[in-house]
């Protein structure tokens, strides 16, 4: 048994297979999402919730995604594997495709999504695409596809360096898209706490409940994909305890796909036409994102400001 | 444990951890491939030279699909004829059906062919039997397979392509 396994994790992988198993395993979140959906709803019919806000906001975040396919898979799907296959010519290691070295890409990729993550929520232009994602009042599965305009750009410089020290680029492309899937099913409140070992190592809904709270203590933290424990190494960590009101700071009360997708931009843009002077203008775009709320007094609105990233 | 919270300190950390994980998986080298030995040989590739010194050649052809058509197979010595994909003036040349024996791999041995080379190594497979390679569009709709290619797409040059001989891997791929 034991040989069989390292005889199989050992064998050599085509990118090509890669690719299919990624399209298998997209498909299959696909099912499974429709079907936690069904529950969601259900539950939220037996705790008396739903409404038509909440049945509008559901369609919003499937709008939202549908806009940001159109925008990336046309245009940016040939820019990843042109970026990184043009960078693995630097590569200073040279890696086989097995699904051992598949496994240390995605643990890899894990703590360079982490930073891509982070340098969504703490760098304005990019937190403004990225609050889309945040800006619903609700947490279901159906937020998990709720995307920003710009959010299918910032994976590509955050995971070059893993095709730089030898990763396959097909193997790079396949490991972002997994440390992706992984967290639509974070995305409920049905869940409560898994086993606590679980809970230590791996992002959890519990964690990801966190991560969308507007809750002062929970704001920009827990930002992992899969394994929380870079959260709890880089001191970003925040566990589940005062019940999480989802949502950002400053609330859209709006459930228009296009108020949805293109608030962050707009207020980026009101934000920076405001700002006094070219460097203040320069900070409203790479400082950390509600900075001039904070300033024009009132902190109420705003998200925490201070130390930069 | 504390948390490592200054940001600079943070990037080296997670710099040195990938570092790691990245060299970890550089020593992760792939099981060779399946021994040549145990594996069928294509029926119908001759081969027809007759030099003197001879260390030969060895294809091994992997992931053939299915079992229809053929597979057209072409050892090509000349820069030229191998960038036009111009099969008759390769130095070896060899159909072979494709059937349940050959679609997991397949060995085209050559073993009368100079050692040395350059030779480089193209495939398709003819499924629909018109001795073409098939489009629709700009997408293959048949299988193909170039020595050197790195993955589906890549076109290698006659030089990274070339092999001086010895056994061979290349891979076939299929765009539908």
């Amino acid at each position: 048994m034991r040989s069989f396994t390292v005889e199989w994790l050992f064998s050599p992988l085509r990118s090509a297979e890669l690719n299919g198993w990624e399209a298998w395993l997209n498909d299959w979140i696909y099912v499974i999402t429709v079907i936690f959906l069904v529950v969601e709803l259900v539950r939220y019919v037996a705790v008396k919730r739903l409404n038509w806000t909440l049945v509008g906001d559901t369609l919003t975040n499937f709008v939202t995604f549908g806009a940001f396919i159109l925008v990336s898979y046309v245009t940016l799907f040939a820019l990843y594997l042109a970026a990184y296959t043009y960078f693995s010519q630097f590569a200073i290691w040279t890696i086989d495709v097995n699904w051992a070295t598949v496994l240390l890409c995605v643990v890899a990729a894990d703590l360079c999504y982490y930073w891509e993550h982070r340098f969504t929520h703490r760098v304005g232009i990019a937190w403004a695409s990225h609050t889309v994602h945040h800006s619903s009042p609700n947490m279901n599965v159906s937020v998990a596809y709720r995307f920003g305009p710009l959010d299918g750009l910032w994976p590509i410089p955050f995971h070059i360096p893993l095709v730089l020290v030898g990763f396959n680029p097909f193997v790079v492309f396949f490991a972002e898209a997994f440390v992706q899937l992984y967290q639509t099913v974070l995305h409920t409140e049905v869940i409560k706490k898994l086993p606590r070992p679980i809970e230590w190592l791996m992002n959890t809904p519990s964690h990801h409940r966190v991560h969308h709270g507007a809750n002062r203590e929970y704001i920009d933290k827990n930002y992992s994909g899969i394994f929380i424990i870079w959260d709890r190494i880089f001191g970003t960590f925040a566990e589940e305890k005062a019940a999480v009101q989802f949502g950002i700071t400053k609330p859209l009360n709006s459930v228009n796909p296009l108020v949805v997708f293109f608030h962050g931009l707009y207020r980026l843009g009101e934000e920076f036409a405001k700002a006094n002077g070219w460097r203040a203008k320069w900070q409203v775009l790479v400082g950390p994102p509600g900075q001039t709320e904070v300033r024009s007094s009132v902190p109420v609105n705003s998200r925490t400001a201070g130390e930069s990233l | 444990m504390k948390p490592v919270s200054h940001l600079g300190i943070s990037l080296i950390v997670s710099l040195l951890i990938i570092s790691g994980l990245a060299y970890g998986a550089s020593q992760l080298s792939s099981h060779a491939e399946s021994d040549s030995a145990n594996l069928p040989d294509a029926v119908g590739v001759s081969d027809h030279g007759g030099d003197t010194e001879v260390q030969g050649l060895e294809i091994i052809v992997l992931g053939i699909r299915g079992d229809q058509g053929k597979v057209v197979a072409a050892v090509f010595n000349d820069k030229e004829a191998f960038e036009a994909y111009d099969y008759d003036r390769s130095i070896r040349y060899g159909e072979f059906k494709a059937n349940k024996a050959v679609k997991g791999a397949v060995r085209l041995p050559f073993p009368r062919l100079r050692s040395g080379g350059p030779y480089a190594i193209s495939l398709f497979h003819d499924e629909n039997n018109d001795d073409d390679f098939n489009y629709e569009g700009d997408y293959p709709t048949e299988g193909w397979g170039t020595s050197g290619a790195k993955d589906m797409w890549d076109e290698p040059t006659f030089e990274e392509a070339s092999v001086t001989g010895g056994r061979v891997i290349v891979q076939m791929y299929y765009a539908d």
